[in-house]
């Protein structure tokens, strides 16, 4: 994995930091240019079913930034649309304390509508990339409960029943701990491929990782957490994404993985995912058995 | 006293959420002005004049320039709330005012400063005299008597003098509220004094009202105030008859080393109408069968225009009184019902209601619009918990290219990254003389 300012970002690291940088660096990784403006956009963005459109864009950073700030590589004023093919909407960039780095692109006038086929275009300084994402029907979620795993922790178990309307399902589960936690992160082992329609399957479910630091991750949940579980459906190209993210941030430093590869996301012309998520939600308090 | 809510509504929307309120026309010596020159250069960005301009004003405030005086004011502060009163006295209230002040001086809040210092006011006749603080005993102890209301301290090697004097003024009648008629004192003149050893210290503040309401047609409300806080200068007129009310205000900052004055935001507010300083007008509006109408008809125009540091113009203008009016109630409620539909709605009529042109010169006859405010409804931030909670933000769009961004945090913490950085350090270096 890449080596990170670590002083400085843990500062910084309220949020989704240095998963997000995380994934910057990872997107980017063989990617060499000493011009902070030619590297491209990379994009964290997503659209649920009844949910808003939410975009953070910034510059990607190059592996060799050891010192730019990620402020830097924020970008205030871009142009970001979204389109479901009858509408498209301008988002409005604007201070989002919820994200890392804390500014997002938003719209409340567009609605994710499991079925449609979402366009999401972000311009900026010359620069353009699009992302096209189908929002696919959620499946249901079963049960999510929470057993004891060892050193007072506990592991979650989430079961659902998959969708009927393709055989192969693409799924990323991604969790919350409310209160704590201010936007979903996606668990271990979270990018899920099912092949039987109808057919109940169980996932485990671990809190997401915040940052690429092997010995801060805590992998178990604990008495009183409040955990918010999104099962979110996605289509091929958001699955491929994740799924390489995953690899990258939880097993990046495993000899049998190779890091060296950039993510490869949906994001024409840039780096980073635009998902368009199909979401069934759950929520459960961590308790004694 | 005049004081409806719709009249506060107005003026509060006419401020539009600016930082600080309204401005001064009167020529202030040494004053930076650009003398209506256009600032703007066509080969930047528009954003990147507004990043600039951002910077700018907060560059413009160093906190370290008020280091001394929040230190005497926080002292005197911590010897308000630790230490004994006189019997007599009302401490919980002397110590909380003396707070209230202390923390508004360091929060450059023009208003708080106002408020804080009209309460010290109210308790002049009540507990004039000179108060000396006694370090044995920790105690204020009643020294002599005095028109004014002193205290006086050590900080070790100097003494401090915090005076406030006032004059009656006049009793207000206030009729109709859901409280009865009562009527409010509002002091003539109020002055308050930090004299160091036999210098006088910054702060000053000086108030003076001279109010006639007796339903004619020369009734008229004209508040001055003049803040000194160091090297800031806060001044504001309020200046209301029967048929034009108009609020201004600048605050200033002098630069420590050139010792020149540059006014930072300056704004001025007006309302042009019928019966505007008539209490008896203002109570028969609200309670007619239609309040909005009744207002919309009293109040003809509205507008404001707030100038910052010279470089960027914001001109509003209300368009229809009624819709804002009522928008504002249906506001206050809005935790009854459906909070995203009155958010909506609410977006709408403030965009109907009420229009803003952004200039980037003081001189907007000959200037394009460079971009245009409007409203939004958002979801509130919920992502640390569990709200569906909606309010309406405000937004800046380019005429450019039509791009709206949020507006609300524009010139203050957030917006821009490196006017971010300037706030942070501002806030922790405050923090660290508080300590």
């Amino acid at each position: 994995m890449t080596r990170v300012n670590h002083t400085r970002h843990r500062i910084l690291a309220k949020a989704w930091s240095l998963a997000m940088l995380s994934l910057l660096l990872a997107a980017v990784s063989c990617y060499r240019d000493t011009d902070a403006d030619a590297r491209g956009l990379c994009i964290d963005g997503w659209i649920d079913s009844d949910g808003y459109p939410v975009v953070i864009l910034t510059r990607a950073l190059s592996a060799d930034d050891h010192d730019i700030s990620t402020s830097d590589a924020l970008i205030r004023w871009g142009r970001v649309t979204i389109s479901d093919g009858v509408d498209t909407v301008v988002l409005t960039g604007g201070v989002d304390r919820s994200v890392f780095p804390p500014y997002s692109y938003r719209s409340y006038d567009i609605k994710g509508v499991s079925g449609r086929r979402y366009t999401m275009t972000a311009q900026y300084d010359g620069m353009s990339v699009t992302a096209v994402a189908d929002l696919l029907p959620p499946a249901q979620i079963d049960t999510l409960l929470f057993e004891p795993a060892g050193k007072g922790g506990f592991v979650g178990s989430l079961a659902f029943t998959t969708p009927a309307d393709a055989d192969t399902c693409r799924f990323v589960v991604m969790t919350r701990v409310v209160n704590r936690e201010s936007r979903h992160y996606p668990t271990l082992m979270g990018a899920v491929t099912t092949t039987s329609p109808q057919t109940q399957t169980r996932v485990m479910v671990y809190p997401g990782r915040h940052d690429d630091s092997l010995e801060t991750y805590d992998n178990l949940f604990h008495v009183g957490d409040s955990v918010d579980v999104i099962l979110a459906r996605v289509d091929q190209d958001v699955y491929r994404f994740w799924h390489g993210y995953q690899n990258r941030v939880y097993f990046g430093n495993n000899v049998f993985i190779s890091a060296s590869d950039a993510v490869d996301g949906n994001v024409r012309g840039g780096y980073g995912v635009f998902s368009a998520r199909g979401v069934a939600r759950a929520r459960a308090i961590v308790a004694e058995p | 006293m005049i004081k409806t809510r719709a009249l506060l509504t107005v003026l509060a929307f006419l401020a539009l959420g600016v930082v600080f309120n309204a401005c001064h026309e009167k020529e202030i010596e040494n004053t930076e002005f650009n003398g209506g020159s256009i600032p703007y250069d066509e080969t930047k960005t528009d954003r990147a004049y507004l990043e600039e301009t951002a910077t700018k004003l907060m560059a413009m405030f160093v906190p370290s320039d008020q280091q001394y005086l929040i230190g005497v004011i926080n002292q005197f502060a911590n010897l308000c709330e630790t230490c004994e009163f006189p019997e007599n006295f009302d401490a919980d209230y002397t110590a909380s005012s003396a707070r209230s002040l202390s923390d508004a001086i360091a929060g450059y809040d023009a208003e708080a400063i106002s408020r804080a210092t009209s309460n010290f006011a109210y308790s002049i006749a009540r507990f004039k005299g000179l108060y000396q603080h006694n370090s044995n005993t920790d105690s204020w102890q009643y020294l002599e008597d005095d028109d004014n209301i002193i205290f006086r301290f050590w900080n070790g090697t100097r003494e401090y003098n915090v005076s406030l004097s006032g004059t009656e003024g006049s009793w207000v009648e206030v009729v109709n509220t859901p409280d009865g008629t009562y009527t409010v004192d509002i002091p003539k003149t109020i002055s308050l004094l930090i004299v160091d050893g036999s210098m006088s210290l910054k702060p000053t503040y000086i108030f003076s009202a001279d109010i006639k309401t007796d339903g004619k047609d020369s009734d008229h409300l004209r508040v001055n105030s003049e803040i000194t806080a160091a090297n800031l200068l806060i001044e504001s007129v309020y200046d209301s008859t029967n048929t034009k009310a108009k609020v201004s205000t600048t605050l200033s900052v002098d630069d420590t080393k050139t010792l020149y004055r540059t006014c930072a935001v300056a704004t001025v507010s007006e309302i042009n109408g019928n019966g505007l300083c008539s209490a008896a007008s203002w109570v028969a509006a609200e309670s007619a069968n239609d309040p909005d109408q009744a207002l919309a008809r009293m109040v003809t125009s509205a507008s404001s225009t707030v100038m910052v540091i010279d470089r960027v113009q914001f001109k509003t203008k209300v368009n229809d009184l009624a819709s804002l009016v009522k928008y504002a109630d249906g506001w206050w409620d809005r935790y009854d019902g459906d909070p995203e539909a009155k958010a909506r709605q609410a977006a709408s009529a403030l965009i109907n209601s009420l229009s803003t042109d952004v200039y980037y010169a003081n001189n907007t006859s000959d200037n394009p619009v460079r971009a245009r405010l409007s409203w939004e409804a958002v979801k509130a931030d919920n992502s640390w918990g569990d709200y569906n909670e909606w309010t309406v933000r405000p937004l800046i769009t380019f005429t450019s290219d039509n791009t709206p961004y949020g507006f609300e945090e524009y010139f203050g913490n957030g917006r821009f990254i490196s006017v971010e950085k300037s706030f942070n350090s501002l806030f922790r270096t405050y923090r660290s003389y508080w300590k």
